[in-house]
């Protein structure tokens, strides 16, 4: 039975079909990128939609000869992912591991970029003013830092596993640094006791800054979200 | 030398007439928030417990394109409102972050995110919805300017229905864009 991009299909031809589409909807920046026929975008879909068979090793995630910031200029609807890159170094300014492995705030990267994928395949150009984050610029100071190349290495990583139909946080969008590892729900209007409440998917941490402790909090979307479909 | 005058003559009157145009214009948007807060379709921020007296007690922040952006500014030319409801003593408030911006010819406002304000033994606290370092650094700026302002004092009585749209990131209305496009869910 052939495999497409991690999916199997009885019939390669619908599958590749299927998967293109599934990739066009995902991705519509990057849907605009591609149908110049030999472009990197072009040839990236081309690669991962190719039917192959399920008994052969699994195909490298990027077409031969791909480099890594190939993905930097891809879309994902509005913003790149070197934008993408670009909030994350923003909003983990100034955070280190502190007591954590590297693999955890590594990881605690990886989760905002896909958090901020979702945002942009969400509400596109709408975004900013429904899912708050730092601007997608940053300083030069900022982009020398080893502190961006993490950020740049998770969202080229976040880009590629959503390309593959992989996203850790199935659709969330709301990321919060907090001083505490609290998972209690985070009520949407603190001084109203009967307003909504929404609750915190995933905790990563501590980290610090400066001489206190950071928390990244993954928080679960409203579901359904007002005005958008009901997730699955 | 008559078309002179009547030309000297406009000027005085626009002269006169513009910083009042910029007042209504101001006040319209602090109405139109004021009736977002309390009377919005997704009434989930009617500050209820700062109510018990019936009067609001709300500081603001207007801002428009910074021509000088500091690290913590937006570098964009969007209209964003922050707004502390603050109680009595003012050592505790509700922070909302407003974006301001047009549905066809409509004012729309949306809360784009929430926070809570405390100040104990002079020390502030600020905690926040969603956002990381940035997020907090560029809130904390707007927070001392928050508290520093002049308090405005309004009865929940008074305010009144302005007609403008208001969503918010918890209850969120992009179909009022034309030109947004629902994301098809996942297959």
């Amino acid at each position: 039975m052939p495999i497409v991009n991690g999916n199997y299909y009885m019939n390669g031809d619908y599958g590749q079909s299927l998967e293109q589409d599934r990739i066009a909807d995902a991705f519509p920046g990057l849907a605009d990128q591609t149908g110049s026929g030999n472009s990197l975008e072009d040839r990236l879909v081309d690669h991962l939609t190719t039917p192959r068979s399920a008994t052969e090793p699994p195909p490298p995630p990027a077409p031969p000869g791909m480099p890594p910031e190939a993905y930097d200029d891809m879309k994902i609807n509005k913003l790149t992912g070197r934008q993408v890159a670009n909030i994350i170094a923003n909003e983990d300014r100034d955070v280190t591991r502190g007591t954590s492995s590297p693999e955890e705030i590594y990881q605690s990267k990886v989760w905002k970029a896909h958090a901020i994928i979702n945002g942009d395949r969400t509400y596109g150009g709408l975004r900013l003013d429904r899912v708050h984050t730092a601007p997608s610029e940053v300083t030069p100071e900022l982009e020398n830092s080893p502190q961006y190349q993490q950020a740049l290495a998770a969202a080229r990583q976040a880009f590629q596993e959503q390309l593959g139909g992989k996203d850790p946080t199935d659709g969330r969008m709301w990321f919060n640094n907090r001083p505490t590892a609290s998972t209690a729900l985070r009520n949407l209007n603190p001084k109203d006791p009967n307003a909504r409440r929404v609750g915190v998917f995933k905790v990563f941490g501590p980290f610090q800054k400066g001489n206190q402790n950071v928390y990244t909090d993954i928080n679960e979307n409203q579901n359904p979200m007002p005005g958008l479909p009901r997730k699955r | 030398m008559r078309a002179a005058k009547r030309w000297l003559l406009l000027c005085a009157v626009l002269f006169v007439n513009l910083p009042a145009a910029a007042q209504v214009s101001q006040q319209r948007l602090v109405d139109m928030m004021l009736d977002c807060a309390m009377h919005s379709d997704g009434g989930i921020w009617q500050p209820k417990t700062l109510l018990k007296d019936g009067l609001l007690r709300f500081t603001y922040l207007h801002e428009t394109r910074n021509l000088k952006p500091g690290p913590y500014d937006y570098k964009d030319e969007r209209r964003y409102l922050y707004v502390a409801f603050w109680n009595p003593s003012k050592a505790d408030a509700e922070f909302l972050d407003f974006s301001v911006d047009k549905s066809g010819t409509r004012d729309w406002l949306t809360i784009s995110n929430s926070g809570e304000i405390s100040v104990s033994r002079g020390k502030l606290n600020f905690e926040f919805f969603q956002g990381g370092e940035w997020m907090r650094e560029h809130y904390l700026i707007r927070v001392r300017k928050l508290r520093a302002a002049p308090v405005q004092v309004v009865a929940g009585r008074e305010i009144k229905q302005t007609g403008v749209l208001c969503d918010s990131f918890a209850n969120p209305h992009p179909e009022w864009d034309p030109n947004w496009q629902p994301p098809r869910p996942r297959k």
